[in-house]
């Protein structure tokens, strides 16, 4: 068939309780990633570099920072005569109005957005993960095993699956169980949370499950149990590459950190594959005459006269002369004040530091936001 | 406030040598991020400027490469905008190829664009302006023509060939000629003009009947001693970028703190082109001191008072001093580099030392390998 038509709906709407403070004033998606990044330019990159030319974005705690930041979709690209991107934030309709109640129900709530758009498929993303994926090819696997829901998984330990959504597939990777968050798992291959649904499917799956009063309105929950138990065809699409969830401080730390690895297989200097990002209009970044700085990452517009060691510093950070930051994530805005030591920790947006932030390996890391 | 429409003159501009044979300073690389053309464009949207245009001579690829969206400099993306002028029947005649000509040739310009007065600047002089109270004052004194002038205490050295103003007492303008170098303390013309849309007609009726080579700067200079011309004074960060050696000087003056302070503020919304680059990496044998890094930049060598532009790689055992490098240029095999202005996408794998120096710096090629 030519020109197939491919919708992605990127869930955003989550506030991500366990970032704690990070996550008081901002969606979990809008936070910070990797000395430019905010999480949310991961899928929408992906998006962009997949080729996917229609994505919304749905929004809903703090949704204005994160509609502001998202606008016209414009950083990504995805912002021309041929591409759209729209925030779809809860809203009142002649039926009422409502929250959205779970990750079906929010894709419900917007089916008039999706028979606006006439897609054959929909991808549905989670704005809450960071990794590079190439969605077309998801698709074209999807495609050819003629599926009505592909489910993107990954191997984790036997102790994490306990966290996700465990599936069990044969050889061909169809799906045969799909367990949420299981108590005793009976695999290791786990949901995701990214899936592509030929959209006739998703459309009545979500209207029927709609109809169900005990329904709680999740994929995870109750669409894809009921998929299975109704004999549909779900396959299951192995993802080798690097994806984190980055829902706690300890996650969100560790992910920055591992951009520092040589070796982890996240590679955001890749030029084939860019992560695109809001321009900030940052002067030059400049290193002092008594800085060090070493296996690190630091953003324009920051300014760093002193040390700085397997750190990640973001723009308009200012590391004053004599302080010391190691193993650390200095948001943007913040400032570092001379002779101050910061050690394992995460510091947020514009903060001024002037006593020593340090933890140690056995502790929790530490967070000033 | 009075609307005004804001050009960038490219013509009359000088060049940085090497640096400049197939690109114009305005699309030249400063400070491992910028284009030159940024700081005037920024000069105009940040007064409140929203019609602007280029008057490109030569190079045009460069230019429309960095301004292709224009949106990054108006407030509105319909109100207003970036043209890119062209005077293409005369762009490879020498003689003929001149401001006063590339506006007869797209007079249209001015003609559909609603603002009174014209405000016309240079790329090449680099120096941080608010129009506004400048056009404010010109309109409201009925001055037609008005010229921003700078005293500057280093004539000998800097500003040759570009214009000495003689002001009197009142702040008119008596003589205009060029700078031989003779004197330290001197007034300089920065080329930038603020002028009536109708007096800019009868300056370009003028300079036709006197000569078809003449340019704008010559109309002014020969008008200087007999129509009124006002000056304003400009003060603080000014430079003219008009050598490869003024360009590597004037650019790692800057990481000067307190020179640096002089020309950006955090006020100045200083607009750019993005490249979508990640931050800059830092591995174990990084010893970085005194420079700006550009984002993209992989740095596992020494850098002192240098400044390294967008996607380099340093390796391990390399030493830069002293230095420009161009985006995507690749360093290694322990080159040791100082006073060099290296040029984009470049490799230096083969070479064990490239020594220049600031006066006399050493240059390599966009896309050579050395």
């Amino acid at each position: 068939m030519a020109n197939e038509k491919t919708v992605a709906m990127l869930l955003a709407g989550g506030k991500g309780t366990r970032l704690k403070s990070l996550t008081k004033k901002l969606a979990k998606p809008a936070v910070y990633f990797g000395g430019k990044y905010r999480i949310i330019d991961f899928p929408l990159s992906n998006c962009a570099n997949s080729g996917i030319d229609t994505v919304g974005v749905l929004t809903q705690y703090e949704s204005t920072a994160l509609n502001t930041y998202i606008s016209n979709g414009s950083n990504w690209g995805i912002d021309g005569n041929k591409s759209l991107t729209v925030c779809l934030a809860p809203k009142q309709t002649d039926e009422g109005a409502s929250w959205y109640r779970g990750t079906a129900d929010a894709i419900y709530q917007n089916l008039d957005f999706l028979d606006s758009q006439n897609p054959d498929y929909v991808v549905i993303l989670s704005g809450d993960h960071i990794y590079k994926m190439d969605y077309s090819k998801m698709l074209d696997f999807h495609k050819a095993n003629k599926a009505d829901l592909t489910v993107a998984c990954l191997n984790v330990s036997l102790e994490e699956a306990k966290r996700f959504g465990i599936m069990k597939a044969d050889a061909n990777f169809k799906i045969e169980s799909f367990t949420e968050k299981p108590k005793h798992p009976e695999s290791t291959l786990a949901s995701m949370g990214i899936y592509i649904f030929s959209y006739k499917v998703l459309r009545s799956e979500l209207i029927k499950d709609r109809a169900n009063p005990e329904s709680e309105n999740d994929f995870g929950k109750n669409i894809i149990p009921t998929m299975l138990a109704n004999k549909k065809r779900l396959f299951a699409y192995p993802f080798d590459g690097y994806w984190k969830d980055v829902g706690t401080v300890e996650s969100l730390w560790s992910a920055n950190m591992d951009l520092l690895d040589d070796k982890c297989p996240l590679n955001i200097y890749d030029s084939k594959m860019k992560i695109f990002s809001e321009d900030t209009r940052s002067t030059p970044q400049y290193i002092g005459p008594n800085a060090c700085v070493k296996n690190s990452i630091i953003n324009q517009g920051a300014f760093i006269e002193g040390n700085v060691t397997h750190s990640v510093i973001f723009n308009e950070v200012t590391i004053e002369e004599g302080a010391v930051v190691e193993d650390s994530v200095i948001m943007p805005h913040t400032v570092i004040k001379a002779g101050v030591h910061v050690k394992r920790a995460i510091i947020g947006t514009e903060r001024v530091v002037e006593e020593d932030i340090i933890s140690s390996q056995d502790e929790e890391i530490a967070l000033v936001a | 406030m009075n609307k005004a429409i804001g050009i960038l003159n490219l013509h009359d501009s000088n060049n940085l040598g090497l640096l400049n044979t197939t690109r114009s300073v305005a699309s030249t690389s400063f400070l491992g991020r910028y284009a030159f053309m940024d700081f005037m464009l920024s000069n105009f949207s940040d007064s409140g400027i929203d019609e602007m245009a280029v008057l490109i001579k030569e190079h045009t690829r460069s230019i429309i490469q960095h301004v292709a969206r224009g949106g990054e400099w108006t407030k509105n993306s319909k109100l207003g905008g970036l043209t890119l002028l062209y005077d293409e029947p005369n762009a490879s005649n020498t003689g003929y190829s001149t401001d006063i000509n590339n506006f007869k040739e797209n007079t249209w310009f001015l003609k559909q664009n609603k603002g009174d007065v014209v405000v016309l600047a240079p790329a090449d002089i680099i120096y941080r302006i608010d129009f506004r109270p400048l056009i404010e004052d010109h309109v409201k004194n009925n001055h037609r023509i008005s010229v921003i002038v700078q005293k500057i205490n280093n004539g000998r050295e800097a500003f040759i060939q570009e214009d000495i103003a003689h002001v009197d007492t009142n702040g008119f303008l008596r003589d205009l000629y060029p700078n031989r170098g003779e004197e330290d303390k001197i007034t300089v013309s920065l080329r930038t003009y603020i002028i009536d849309k109708e007096v800019l007609y009868g300056l370009l009726r003028y300079a036709t009947k006197t000569s078809s080579f003449f340019s704008l700067r010559d109309t002014i200079r020969k008008l200087a001693k007999d129509m009124p011309i006002y000056t304003y004074e400009h003060e603080g960060y000014v430079r003219c970028f008009d050598s490869l050696s003024h360009y590597l000087e004037y650019s790692l003056e800057l990481l000067d703190r307190n020179v640096f302070n002089q020309l950006f503020d955090n006020d100045w919304s200083l607009y750019t082109k993005t490249y979508d680059t990640p931050p800059a990496k830092y591995l174990e044998h990084a010893e970085v001191k005194n420079s700006f890094i550009a984002n993209g930049s992989i740095i596992n060598g020494k850098v002192e008072h240098s400044i390294i532009g967008r996607d380099v790689v340093i390796d391990e055992g390399v030493e830069v001093k002293n230095s420009v490098i161009f985006s995507g240029t690749h360093i290694s095999h322990g080159c040791k580099i100082d006073g060099l202005v290296c040029d984009k996408d470049a490799e230096i794998v083969n070479s064990a030392e490239i020594i220049g120096s600031i006066k006399d710096p050493q240059f390599i090629k966009r896309g050579d390998i050395v």
